[in-house]
């Protein structure tokens, strides 16, 4: 039930408001007024889903930021945070 | 309208981003023991890394409904702009593009087609589909192939979903508001863990982050009133 709840609502997110408003002559406000709504959510969610709050655990999530900065790509961001994490656990 | 080669560089962006993501996305569910069906479901389904996630994120924690989907709505709140947002870019627009297009509108996809306002809808619309299939497909080879890995290796890739929203939240502080909505929801986020709060604060630290930045975008605006931005 709760897949079919978050599938209805990022489909309506999605889809709905576009349907309804007519083109948006400043949506610039708009898009930083929300954009602090995910700051706040990744921000929050990220130190939720560690595993330990530990200076060694901050380790692959300072490179991932940094990766994410330079490179503005999601995926080799995760990617380098892997190994990092799998390096730390092996090495 | 953009042609040939360079429509193949949006698709390859795409590509890289879905790829490695996807794959640790299909892996973490693994971790958790949830099979290669459940990664999948969600994928075409859901179809929002973030909520995804933080779908998955809430499994372990075991929160109830309510908190999960306000989350989930809160972090997918910015894709209710997107749609308007594209539009306002371009003269073309049709109910059809716009429920062919809606359902698979996603960070990456928003932010391709902003790149580039040549982007007509018609092209917009196949990048859109790929991009659906190649997170789905890329999820579910990720749990497949995470099944032939050990105990170590999904308990060190369990760190894609918090770097995945690192990842989604370095490239948008772009401000001193911004980074203060970060570091106000971090702050009491580390509190609320440390001091064994439960994991329902979080719906706090996320709204406290949001009160602070909006605060500091005020003050910031009553110091120079010709700034805009929050």
């Amino acid at each position: 039930m709760i897949v079919a709840i978050l599938a209805a609502l990022s489909l309506c997110q999605r889809v709905i408001p576009w349907l309804l408003l007519s083109k948006l002559k400043d949506t610039e406000s708009f898009n930083q007024f929300f954009s602090l709504f995910g700051i706040s959510a990744f921000s929050a969610l990220a130190v939720y889903d560690m595993q330990s709050i530990t200076l060694k655990g901050f380790i692959p999530m300072i490179a991932a930021g940094i990766m994410a900065w330079k490179f503005r790509s999601v995926g080799l961001s995760v990617f380098v945070a892997i190994l990092l994490e799998l390096a730390i656990t092996f090495l | 309208m953009v042609k040939g080669k360079g429509l193949g560089q949006y698709y390859a962006i795409i590509a890289a981003g879905y790829i490695p993501t996807g794959l640790a996305f299909g892996a973490f569910a693994e971790s958790l023991h949830l099979g290669s069906l459940i990664p999948l479901t969600l994928s075409l389904t859901i179809y929002s890394g973030a909520a995804q996630s933080a779908f998955l994120g809430f499994v372990p924690l075991g929160l109830p409904i309510l908190p999960l989907a306000v989350t989930a709505f809160l972090l997918n709140l910015r894709h209710t702009f997107y749609g308007p947002h594209l539009s306002s870019q371009r003269s073309e627009r049709s109910v059809r593009d716009i429920l062919l297009i809606g359902p698979f509108l996603t960070d990456e996809v928003y932010a391709v087609s902003l790149m580039n306002p040549k982007l007509g809808f018609r092209q917009i619309a196949p990048l859109a589909l790929f991009a659906y299939f190649l997170w789905a497909l890329s999820s579910f080879l990720g749990s497949i192939l995470s099944q032939f890995a050990t105990a170590a290796i999904l308990t060190a890739i369990a760190v894609s979903l918090p770097a995945l929203f690192v990842s989604l939240l370095v490239p948008r502080l772009k401000s001193a508001t911004t980074v203060q909505a970060m570091i106000t929801a971090v702050a009491l986020s580390v509190i609320f863990r440390f001091a064994d709060l439960g994991s329902y604060f979080i719906i706090i630290a996320i709204l406290a982050g949001v009160g602070s930045g909006i605060l500091m975008g005020s003050l910031r605006r009553r110091a120079d009133p010709s700034r805009n931005s929050i």
